[in-house]
């Protein structure tokens, strides 16, 4: 065992902005607008349900099914068959798995355990993003017309309640952007530059917008990300490039920190985080906090163009692709990088604070976790035997 | 159950109807029937084809140095039996009057006890010492047939007896030599006509003790079976051992190595393979047998040939090992498993020449086994062909 890595091998950045397409010119931004998260890509989608349970599935061309990667157990688990019949569903996860969310087009479906997928919605636009409260049940699907669904979920998947409306509020405000935060608030901002908390249950039960202003002016705010920790706290972005750490209970502005002069990547893989490179040319990623200030942390250089990023509990994992592809854990506290796990080639690949996690397109099944503090390898393979047998 | 119980209930059907059999000709039970029959209508063409006496006085077979060794009186009055009798001798092959019977006893006549006999005439009746006739060459077997029924005909109102003398041929074995004499002619007679041809003399003979069997072929697994397979047709090899013990008995028994082998790669690959020593019970039956001895198509048909083709059945238990192989480029599965299996065939057996066979037919075969790591379990009972060469000798 023992750091395999080298400081000299890292040499050029994290230029996670520069060297994440989309994010190459000056003074650019990746990843702002709109509702919650992008729709994963077809086949593959990773669910923290929880923090200390990161649970990835992938669907199996072979099996017809997800299989479900528990990485904090170290086990597998497999969904009844799907009906992705042309190979163009993603899918969401539920609370551990229970139950799941197919997205197919405009259609959105559920799955619950051993039962066929059942219609939850037609939309008319296709479905693009979605944010969601894995613990309190709540989902929001968000169409290419920025219709927006919310969906009350039982534990057992079943839909207790829903409504479905549209992106203008107040007769004449636009709902620009938002998240749905620990504390199951929905925030939302709007292009008349306000805030609002959204009642989801009484803009259910009424079926209309039930809205709560927050009186705070911070711009044409893009992007809305969740801070872990503190269920209240919010962290903001507008169109000026500013950052903002607010409370949004008590309506205050606790921090903020001017980003107009770097490129600016947001991301919600993992904890919700924003990094960019200064003005000095350091490469820093920001993250809200439970306390009153954003946090700061200062990114050492890695050696390839980085592609992926993640933050989780104090630590960044990040993808860089070179002739391998290799995945470095890298403390945020001290810019230390602790671990660098090479990976030559997969199909499908998900990462946690703790693991890799690799899914081969193989007939038989074949997925390996490889566990960066030991770099021991877990593998299971040959699952889906029976399914193909049948 | 219920199918291992049909299959041993269709073998031993077959098998019994295989052994079913009768100590006379003309019912076609008894192993050596068929060639004793064959040997009697070989008897009856050549004194067809015999016309006048210059047909047996003259032949370049060796066995014809015993005509040249007689004296003009013996070999005139051996002729003009011969040809007096011939006839007589067709119409008492015709005779339904006519019995033969087998023994597997020494035969032992009254006042000649330090001897044994090949045969022994008595009323209408030939009894035949089947081990002697058994080894004899068809034309051994046509000189004892001739030389037996002639004991059946009258000559000048007198049973020929072989310890009296007879016209020139004198002494206490005179009648013995002039009736061995009527053998030498009637070969003579049939070498003349060109009879006895070579190919009939290469041609396999199905008495030989001891069999030397390979057959491939295949059988086709159910569905449900075949999916966990992945392929649902195995390829099946076949190698035995028989051995005969009884002269002019259809059973025997057998020691066989059987291996069914699969293999596919499509979606994943998958080998499978199995093999199993089994021993068992063989009978055997001619087709002639079963057809041509109550059909007037016998006359008509090279009976050299059809008597040699015969039909064998075969009853095995035995035991053996599977093994299954699954993977694709990340991942092997491989598992094994024993089993005991029980099975039969029966197939038909064409003769080609020195001994050699040629061979097809359909068995049925049963092995429950169960590979827990490739989930494979086989529980079904294979339907299987094949075909194969085997090669009969005797020690």
């Amino acid at each position: 065992m023992g750091f395999q890595y080298s400081l000299n091998v890292l040499k050029i950045l994290l230029i996670i902005l520069c060297q994440v397409q989309h994010a190459c010119s000056n003074s650019k931004v990746s990843g702002a607008g709109g509702i919650g998260e992008e729709i994963p890509e077809v086949g593959f989608s990773k669910q923290s349900g929880s923090n200390d349970q990161s649970i990835f599935q992938a669907y199996d061309q072979y099996s017809n099914r997800l299989n479900f990667i528990d990485t904090k157990n170290q086990s597998l688990s497999f969904s009844q068959q799907v009906a992705s019949s042309n190979g163009d569903e993603s899918w969401i996860s539920g609370k551990n798995s229970s139950y799941f969310f197919g997205i197919e087009g405009d259609r959105l479906y559920i799955y619950r355990q051993d039962q066929e997928r059942s219609l939850v919605n037609t939309f008319a636009g296709n479905i693009e993003s979605y944010a969601t409260s894995y613990e309190k049940g709540i989902f929001i699907f968000v169409d290419s017309f920025a219709s927006i669904m919310m969906i009350n979920v039982s534990e057992s998947g079943y839909v207790e309640s829903s409504w479905i409306g549209g992106s203008i509020i107040n007769s004449e405000d636009e709902i620009l952007a938002g998240d749905v935060l620990t504390s199951g608030h929905f925030l939302i901002s709007t292009k008349a530059e306000k805030l609002y908390f959204i009642d989801i249950e009484s803009s259910i039960a009424t079926q209309s917008w039930v809205i709560d202003e927050i009186g705070l002016e911070l711009g044409e705010v893009q992007w809305v990300g969740k801070v872990d920790g503190n269920s209240s706290h919010a962290l903001v972005f507008n169109s000026s490039k500013n950052v903002f750490l607010i409370d949004v209970v008590s309506g205050t502005l606790l921090d903020q920190l001017d980003l107009s002069q770097s490129n600016v990547y947001l991301s919600k893989n993992g904890t919700d985080h924003i990094a960019y490179i200064d003005s000095e040319n350091t490469n820093r990623v920001i993250l809200g906090s439970a306390a009153n200030t954003i946090q700061s942390f200062v990114l050492p250089e890695i050696q390839n163009r980085v592609t992926e990023t993640k933050v989780e509990n104090g630590y960044m994992l990040a993808v860089s692709k070179g002739t391998t592809e290799q995945y470095y854990k890298v403390r945020l506290s001290d810019g230390l990088v602790e671990r660098r796990v090479d990976v030559q080639y997969y199909d499908k690949l998900g990462f946690t604070e703790n693991y890799v996690v690799i899914f081969q397109n193989s007939p038989l099944g074949y997925i390996k976790l490889i566990n960066f503090e030991t770099r021991e390898e877990t593998i299971f393979s040959g699952f889906n035997l029976e399914a193909l047998q049948k | 159950m219920s199918k291992i119980v049909y299959m041993l209930s269709f073998l031993t059907l077959i098998l019994s109807n295989i052994t079913q059999g009768s100590t006379f000709v003309g019912n076609g039970g008894s192993w050596l029937d068929a060639e004793l029959r064959e040997t009697i209508h070989k008897v009856k063409e050549v004194l067809l084809l015999i016309q006048e006496k210059e047909d047996i006085e003259e032949c370049d077979r060796s066995i014809c140095d015993i005509l040249e060794g007689l004296s003009n009186d013996e070999h005139r009055f051996a002729t003009k039996f011969f040809m007096k009798r011939r006839m007589s001798i067709i119409r008492a092959i015709n005779s339904k009057k006519l019995e033969f019977k087998w023994t597997s006893s020494e035969i032992r006549i009254k006042g000649s006890s330090s001897r044994t006999f090949s045969a022994i005439a008595d009323g209408t009746t030939i009894t035949i010492n089947e081990n002697v006739f058994a080894r004899l060459n068809l034309m051994q077997r046509m000189s004892l047939i001739i030389h037996e029924i002639n004991h059946l005909i009258r000559f000048d109102g007198k049973v020929i007896n072989d310890n009296r003398p007879i016209g020139p041929f004198e002494g206490s074995q005179g009648g013995r030599k002039l009736l061995d004499l009527q053998g030498v002619m009637l070969i003579a007679g049939g070498t003349r006509y060109g009879y006895f041809r070579q190919k009939d003399h290469n041609l396999s003979n199905p008495n030989e003790k001891l069999n030397v069997q390979q057959s491939i072929g295949s059988t086709k697994i159910s569905n449900s079976e075949g999916k966990r397979l992945f392929f649902n047709k195995l390829k099946l090899s076949s190698t035995s051992v028989e051995y005969f013990p009884w002269e002019n008995n259809s059973v025997g028994f057998h020691l066989t190595y059987k291996s069914y082998k699969g293999k596919s790669n499509q979606l994943v690959y998958s080998v499978f393979e199995s093999g199993s020593l089994s021993v068992g019970v063989s009978s055997r039956y001619r087709l002639s047998s079963l057809i041509m001895n109550k059909s007037s198509i016998e006359r008509n048909l090279d009976s050299s040939y059809l008597d040699r083709i015969y039909f064998k059945g075969h009853l095995n238990i035995g035991k053996g090992t599977a093994v299954h192989l699954v993977g694709d480029g990340y991942s092997q599965i491989e598992g094994r498993d024993s089993f005991f299996c029980i099975g039969g065939d029966i197939n038909l057996y064409l003769p080609i020449v020195y001994g050699f066979w040629f061979n097809l037919g359909y068995g049925l075969q049963w092995q429950e086994f169960t590979i827990q790591e490739t989930n494979f379990t086989s529980k079904s009972v294979y339907n299987e062909t094949n075909v194969g060469v085997s090669y009969g000798f005797s020690i």
